[in-house]
């Protein structure tokens, strides 16, 4: 195989999050959310590839990573192998004519105070009029730019490029407003596009149009994308391959092809059968994922999936929050929580990686403990068979998992998943 | 560099002004013309001052506080000065200091507060204690102290009511700069590799502007009242330059006997501030964006 055009080796881009002085002093330490953890793919010249996930998932947090508006964490990017992870001012300059991003929201992207032309312009100043020998130079006068201009309106599929050139954003429809955004990004001919959703703000009307224009664009100039969505659908229609992301890691990795056939991560096949099936006669049988999409702050443990997971194992990572979480979700109940109050309340528990403590103070911490082991039995599911041990020390109840087993990526079926299951 | 200057304020000031335009049919529109109307007829009076005054400001032209009436339209003060031609010619005081005054502190308050909002951080909270801490001090007093340091004179009484408006410019700025920062146009335009004095003045300024000539006209006005105060309390310019404000010393203790030589000075004060706030105020509907969506949301409902 070729050297790949971009490749990301264990990309991990954190935030922190700032905490008042007092906070800080109270303890707790600095928390930091987990946008990307350790997150590795490689992108071949020419290919599209797609990385699915839900919002929050840190999709768009890796796009503004390549381009140099957030900085990673650790892990490295390598453009045509070379190591593009920190570049230095002049290094950042280069990525850019290389790595290009194109937004969600075309409307947002264009300063309204700019004509159109004005935007596309502002470009060619600064990085040069690129030739065809591959370099670039400086334009020698306004004329030679504006005709710039001109062509790559032509080139994306504004014409007449003089009667656009000064338009106002607010002035073109939000399918020309793209157009306008994607020539920006051409006029600095780029090798790899990164799309962050770029149809999801467009009309239904409007949105297979604009994909057939990226894939023209792309053909025409032999770009290599990086597709970034939320959206299967319109990920099926372009990619060749796809990641699935999930709070920061990425769980399924493979051709396009073979993951839509036969997903194997319960996370895809929970967002596949999700996708909408226009037939009224054919009603799958879906199984959602539970709850919310957890918060990245503090990550689960283990398979970031498990406490969603429809059919996670005892050893999927199951830990000390959980069974607060089980409690949390069961006392909803009026009725339950009266009936085992002396378990309560909810804020008197506390987790600490595998453990789920409560200092039961003058109630009997035994019948407590026992009261817990009913609960957790009752649930059933994975988590009950986690559990190592529920004991009492002192007038503490304790709950106890076991470690979980390591997670590793694994190549099954033509594609890579990081899940127990295989 | 020159032609990229002007394409900038060329597309920008006719940006604003179309704005306006469009909007001038509406009740604020109708209240900047109206403010555009006095002051622009107050600045002719200023230029016109030796053809319209009838008499000399600054001689004795009849008996000590004569009532209004005869040749002497508004009377004449305690040193037998006719009171309308003080006036006429006064206005070119307070006229002159808001030119100098606001242009001083939009020079010094706008790129302090784009550097500040743009940088953010150490360097913005270093800028934002020093223009907190200006504007702190009570307005006029500061402008007394100042005054009182430097000494009279149209330049020095323009520069101590600037010091005081400057936080004004740097606030507004620092602020609008801060939340237009954080657009994806600004994050698209640096992601493109744009040079960040082009990111400033070609992506935030534009953006930013529409707040400048609402300050400009709040700032002016107050800035006439703080000469006027300076005026009265014998900071503002030496004796013999006639000044709405240095009259209203000059005949204020004489005000049971000649309220006329202290009322009209005053009256254009008031006249001349009235008509600046209400274009300041107007603009303010028009160009604020987030007042203009109130008002269309009040007329849906209605």
């Amino acid at each position: 195989m070729t050297e790949p055009l971009l490749e990301v080796r264990d990309l991990k881009v954190y935030f922190s999050v700032y905490r008042g002085f007092v906070q800080r002093l109270l303890g707790g330490g600095d928390a930091k959310v987990h946008a990307v953890d350790g997150v590795s793919f490689s992108i071949a010249q020419g290919e599209v590839f797609g990385l699915v996930g839900e919002s929050g998932c840190g999709k768009t947090t890796i796009a503004k990573t390549l381009v140099g508006l957030v900085r990673a964490s650790s892990g490295k990017i390598l453009f045509r192998g070379e190591d593009v992870t920190r570049p230095d001012r002049k290094g950042l300059f280069r990525v850019r004519e290389r790595i290009q991003l194109i937004y969600q929201d075309p409307q947002a992207a264009l300063s309204p105070a700019m004509t159109v032309g004005e935007a596309v312009a502002d470009v060619l100043r600064a990085h040069g009029l690129p030739t065809d020998k591959g370099d670039r130079v400086h334009a020698e006068s306004e004329a030679e730019i504006r005709a710039a201009v001109y062509g790559i309106f032509d080139d994306v599929g504004l014409r007449p490029p003089a009667f656009y050139y000064d338009k106002y954003p607010d002035e073109l429809s939000g399918g020309q407003k793209q157009r306008v955004v994607a020539g920006r990004v051409l006029g600095l001919r780029p090798q790899l596009i990164v799309a962050d959703e770029p149809v999801a703000m467009l009309d239904m009307s409007v949105r297979a149009r604009m994909l057939e224009f990226l894939m023209e664009l792309k053909a025409r100039h032999h770009l290599t994308y990086l597709f970034i969505t939320h959206d299967l659908a319109t990920a099926k229609f372009v990619c060749d391959r796809i990641g699935i992301m999930y709070l920061g890691r990425i769980v399924e990795v493979g051709p396009a092809r073979t993951i839509y056939a036969d997903p194997k991560h319960p996370y895809t096949r929970a967002l596949l059968q999700a996708i909408p099936i226009p037939d009224p006669s054919r009603r799958s049988a879906k199984v959602l994922p539970k709850g919310e999409v957890p918060n990245a702050v503090w990550p689960p443990g283990g398979c970031r999936f498990h406490p969603r997971c429809p059919s996670a194992l005892p050893t999927c990572g199951w830990e000390g929050r959980d069974v607060i979480a089980l409690l949390e979700e069961r006392w909803l109940s009026i009725e339950l929580a009266a009936r085992e109050g002396i378990a309560g309340p909810i804020e008197a528990w506390e987790a600490d990686g595998l453990i789920a403590r409560r200092d039961m103070g003058t109630t009997d911490p035994h019948a407590v403990a026992a009261l817990i082991r009913t609960i957790i039995d009752q649930s059933g599911g994975p988590m009950a068979q986690a559990v190592r041990d529920i004991r009492v020390e002192g007038t503490t109840v304790i709950v106890e998992f076991r470690a979980p087993e390591p997670l590793v990526p694994k190549e099954v079926e033509g594609r890579v998943v990081e899940c127990l299951l295989y | 560099m020159a032609d990229w200057f002007a394409r900038g304020r060329t597309s920008l000031v006719g940006r604003l002004f179309g704005t306006f335009l469009r909007q001038s049919r509406s009740i604020a529109g109708v209240l900047v013309w109206i403010g555009i109307a006095v002051v622009l007829a107050i600045i002719v009076m200023a230029l016109l001052a030796p053809f319209l005054a009838p008499f000399d400001p600054n001689t004795k032209v009849a008996d000590p506080e004569l009532p209004p009436g005869g040749p002497f339209v508004m009377g004449t003060d305690r040193g037998g000065q006719d009171v309308l031609s003080r006036i006429i010619w006064g206005s070119r005081v307070p006229l002159a200091i808001i030119a100098v005054a606001t242009t001083i502190s939009l020079a010094l308050g706008l790129p302090l507060g784009l550097l500040s909002g743009f940088a953010g951080g150490r360097l913005d909270r270093a800028i934002l204690l020093v223009m907190d801490s200006i504007y702190a001090f009570p307005g006029l007093l500061l402008a007394i102290a100042i005054a009182a340091v430097i000494g009279r004179g149209i330049l020095n009484v323009s520069f101590a009511i600037a010091v005081v408006y400057i936080p004004t410019y740097f606030r507004v700025i620092r602020n609008h700069v801060a939340s237009v920062k954080e657009e994806p146009f600004v994050e698209a335009a640096i992601a493109l590799g744009l040079p960040r004095r082009r990111v400033i003045g070609r992506y935030i300024l534009p953006n930013v502007a529409q707040s400048i000539p609402v300050i400009f006209s709040v700032n002016a006005a107050d800035a006439v009242l703080t000469e006027a105060g300076l005026a009265v309390l014998g900071l503002g310019l030496p004796p013999g330059i006639p000044d709405w404000g240095f009259d209203i010393s000059l005949n204020w203790q004489r005000f049971d006997a000649s309220w006329w030589a202290t009322f009209f000075p005053g009256l254009f004060i008031l006249i001349l501030t009235t008509a600046l706030t209400f274009v300041g105020e107007g603009l303010n509907d028009i160009l604020n964006p987030l007042l203009r969506r109130r008002e269309t949301k009040v007329g849906a409902e209605a």
